[in-house]
């Protein structure tokens, strides 16, 4: 991973395999990206995810997290996502793929949310214009029954034309 | 490799990376040799959480260097590790298997696409589903 991101004339990398030396250069440096390993020493990078997404300073809280994991199932995929992570890069990685997620977290990153219950880039990947409204999703509630005359008809392209 | 979403710059940085994992590649053989070295004398020595360390270590970095299979497997060996070290401890017979396998591959050279490790690693998945154990 080193060589690859030196090889990108990334002029810094630094590395380490401690969950706890991780969070003790975090508070000592300021990084442009960073990336997790799924499995840490003690404690994985899903963990180190929150941390940063969670701390008090806003800077650090905002910064880009790729994960590398080999575990691409639709769970780890969703619990990588919830935990605040920008990107995920699948193992084994490739020079493309660290390429790519770089571009995406780096330079076309996503909004960023900071509620109380979420922290982290925007979770929705895509926003869908509906345009046609027969390409919405039906509900299975039924809506209520409309009222004659009700005040919603005049956004009817009709209503104003009389 | 897709072009078109990479700049001209950023192309050449993907070339000049990918002659340095090329390079590497030539002398992963005996990298992995001495990583399944560690892991025997791990397990030897009841050391799961070592295991499971290397294993990993194997998993992330064999498939970029072209032991794609060996990735997998090590990828594998770590998921039965990791069940075992929360449920019955080490089963030697099933380490045996996959260290068998892992020595296999290096000692033979199957990398990437090779057709007698796709054969070995799917025999090793019907002995495992056999014995209930994957």
């Amino acid at each position: 991973m080193r060589s690859i991101l030196e090889a990108f004339e990334v002029p810094q990398v630094q590395m380490t395999t401690e969950y706890n030396d991780a969070v003790r250069r975090l508070s000592n440096h300021k990084y442009d990206c960073i990336f997790v390993d799924n499995m840490m020493s003690e404690k994985n990078g899903l963990m180190l995810t929150k941390y940063i997404r969670r701390h008090q300073d806003k800077t650090l809280r905002k910064i880009p997290i790729i994960l590398c994991t080999a575990f691409t199932g639709l769970q780890s995929i969703i619990n990588a996502r919830d935990a605040g992570v920008t990107e995920i890069l699948a193992k084994p990685v490739s020079p493309d793929q660290i390429m790519a997620k770089m571009n995406v977290a780096l330079f076309n990153p996503r909004s960023f949310i900071d509620a109380e219950v979420y922290s982290g880039p925007d979770r929705r990947r895509r926003i869908r214009d509906f345009g046609e409204q027969d390409d919405r999703r039906k509900s299975d509630i039924p809506l209520p029954a409309q009222k004659e005359n009700d005040d919603d008809t005049a956004l009817d392209g009709q209503a104003g034309a009389e | 490799m897709s072009n078109d979403k990479f700049t001209v710059k950023q192309q050449e940085m993907l070339r000049k990376a990918q002659r340095i994992i090329d390079r590497a590649s030539l002398s992963y053989g005996d990298t992995l040799s001495q990583h399944i070295l560690s892991l025997k004398t791990s397990l030897d020595n009841d050391n799961i959480q070592e295991a499971i360390r290397i294993c990993h270590l194997i998993n992330s970095q064999a498939g970029t260097f072209g032991w794609h299979l060996a990735g997998e497997l090590s990828g594998w060996f770590k998921r039965v590790l990791m069940k075992q070290q929360q449920e019955s401890g080490l089963d030697s017979n099933v380490s045996r298997l996959f260290m068998d396998s892992l020595d296999h591959m290096v000692k033979q050279d199957l990398r990437a696409e090779s057709r007698a490790a796709v054969t070995l690693l799917r025999d090793l998945e019907a002995a495992l589903k056999d014995e209930d154990i994957h």
